[in-house]
């Protein structure tokens, strides 16, 4: 291979690709990522409006309410407490998560109005804002009984414990 | 179940798995360890703890997991040494400037369209604890990534081993290698660095100064033991028990100044002496445990760490798709265009390509790595996981259809009798 042909060739396949690359990282500063939920939160909120409502039970007993959210992005998967009965899945935009569970986000057809005057125990809704306040992280929001005339939504505001991740090993 | 009982129970299973596994992948013409890693993502919430999720919870309860993920990270320790040990990137020098070029476009050619599709997946699928630099320099070290043992048990399967293409595209994997690591070290240190864990001058300052004492200090020590080989015919226990202590120290030493374990184990099998025999003579004696026990343990964990469930609607299936056509795009036709400009005809150029595509073992140490440190989440995990076993698995059956193996072995044939004459 001739010497004029080499630096020809690391010119056009080894140094664009090193500029594109520079660029490329010169570019994505101006992205934003969604914020940084991730990880367990110990909820305050007053869930006595919901005692005595049968879909309202799970939550209304809760002693310490926690808020567990996995974050794949913007894709979150939240659960209160009991991961079986309140699987929400959410996405974060900014600053501001919704969640609700799967099956309604997904579109398939939501099991309703099992218990007299309530729909599911699962049609919880959650949606909240993320803010942080030196180091610690809160989340201000509602917890939402969708379909339940009877139940109001509950503001809460939730303190997010230790961060998880990144350790190694 | 006593944690022991349980560990010894996780063990049994997973090495009837990967044993299972890599008899049917080889039965199918594929190498034994993309079995492996397949046995060790279906013991995982994708499917063990889908179907059959009580089981699943007694197997693998959560509390056990730190034990499996103690023995795994041995075994990686292990190995990642003897990937150290087997590379000598020296023998790159011997194919001249066009092997150089293949090589360094068969790392920034993946390099910079993994950080490209950083652009797209950065805002959906990261978060801001994570800097874009570190996410995007992460995706195109993984993306340039080539699994050097999986490529040499390949070409070894093929008898692809002496001819030039074989070892034009071991060596170029070589050194794609150890800059991947380089980079990789890099990255962790930046992620370390933003999240406070250690300062950033004691970890620069630290590495480079312990590099250079590997490399100019103990180098030239630890070509006692080649000696001793060469007087004995082999090493007897007392020197090996100081080589694995070497490994040990060098790995701590990695880990306490702020870039990971695996790279102290790694810089000590680089800086063995590179004899043909005696390279084989280590490999031999740590090869097996660490192969047939150990590894099994961290595909098993890497697949209890991993979702596919979580990959919900077309959106993330998309993504998935897309990178990997990229990493498939960047690795393969980048050598393969590298190759065709540095003077190799198309078929060669082809397969150089497609051998330096094959990312297996080592894209799955690096994946480990990214989501220990938290520069990627656990769905581009599992889609990255995913990459790595699609690359790996599409490795073989390419390589026969460009490079028909009659058609290899004719060419051995012809330079072993030109060699003879």
């Amino acid at each position: 291979m001739g010497k004029g042909r080499l630096a020809a060739a690391y010119v056009f396949l080894v140094g664009l690709p090193l500029l594109g690359l520079l660029g490329v990282l010169r570019a994505g500063t101006h992205l934003t990522a969604p914020v940084e939920v991730r990880g367990n939160w110990t909820v305050e909120a007053d869930f006595n409006s919901w005692r005595g409502i049968p879909c309202g039970a799970l939550l209304a007993d809760a002693q310490q309410p926690l808020l567990n959210v996995a974050q794949s992005g913007k894709y979150l998967t939240v659960t209160l407490n009991n991961p079986e009965k309140t699987l929400l899945a959410g996405t974060i935009d900014g600053a501001n998560l919704a969640a609700a569970p799967p099956g309604e986000r997904e579109g398939t057809e939501w099991a309703a109005g099992s218990k007299a005057g309530c729909p599911d125990p699962q049609s919880l809704h959650l949606q909240a804002a993320a803010s942080k306040q030196g180091q610690q992280k809160a989340l201000t929001g509602t917890f939402s009984l969708d379909g339940c005339a009877n139940c109001p939504p509950v503001a809460f505001r939730a303190i997010r414990q230790v961060p998880e991740g990144r350790s190694v090993n | 179940m006593s944690p022991a009982v349980t560990l010894i129970l996780q063990i049994a299973v997973i090495i009837v798995a990967a044993r299972a596994f890599g008899l049917f992948f080889r039965l199918i013409n594929q190498p034994q360890v993309i079995g492996e890693m397949v046995a060790g993502i279906l013991l995982g919430p994708s499917l063990l703890g889908w179907v059959a999720p009580k089981f699943s919870a007694v197997l693998f309860p959560a509390s056990s997991l730190p034990y499996l993920n103690t023995f795994s990270q041995v075994g990686v320790l292990i190995y990642m040494f003897l990937v150290g040990m087997a590379l000598n990137h020296k023998e790159l020098k011997n194919h001249g400037h066009a092997a150089v070029l293949t090589s360094h476009v068969s790392i920034i050619a993946p390099f910079f369209l993994g950080a490209l599709l950083a652009l797209v997946l950065y805002p959906r699928l990261s978060d801001d604890s994570v800097p874009f630099t570190s996410f995007a320099l992460f995706m195109g070290a993984a993306m340039s990534i080539t699994a050097f043992p999986v490529l040499a048990r390949i070409l070894t399967d093929r008898g692809m081993l002496g001819t030039r293409l074989g070892t034009i595209a071991i060596a170029c994997a070589a050194v794609d290698d150890i800059t991947g690591w380089c980079i990789l070290a890099y990255i962790v240190v930046l992620i370390r660095a933003h999240t406070g864990a250690t300062p950033l001058w004691i970890t620069v300052a630290g590495t480079i100064t312990f590099a250079l004492i590997m490399l100019y200090a103990v180098k030239p020590l630890v070509r006692r033991f080649h000696t001793v080989y060469e007087r004995q015919g082999q090493l007897s226990e007392g020197p090996i028990a100081l080589l694995l202590l070497l490994v040990l120290v060098s790995a701590l030493i990695t880990e306490q100044l702020g870039i990971h374990l695996l790279f102290g184990a790694f810089l000590a099998g680089v800086i063995m002496p590179k004899e043909r025999a005696f390279v084989r003579h280590i490999l031999e004696k740590f090869e097996s445990v660490t192969v047939v026990l150990l590894l099994p343990l961290f595909f098993a964990f890497t697949g209890l760490r991993m979702n596919l469930h979580n990959l919900k609607g077309g959106t993330m299936w998309l993504y998935c798709g897309v990178i990997i056509l990229v990493a498939v795009s960047g690795k393969l036709g980048g050598s393969m265009i590298a190759a065709r400009a540095a003077g190799a005809n198309w078929q060669d150029a082809a397969g150089i390509g497609i051998l330096m595509n094959t990312r297996g073992l080592m894209e799955l140490i690096i994946l480990n790595i990214g989501l220990d440190i938290g520069v990627i989440s656990p769905v581009l995990f599992a889609m990255m996981v995913l990459m790595a076993l699609v690359t790996t698995f599409m490795t073989t059956p390419l390589l026969e259809w460009v490079c028909p193996m009659e058609v290899m072995r004719a060419e051995l044939a012809q330079l072993e009798e030109v060699q003879m004459v």
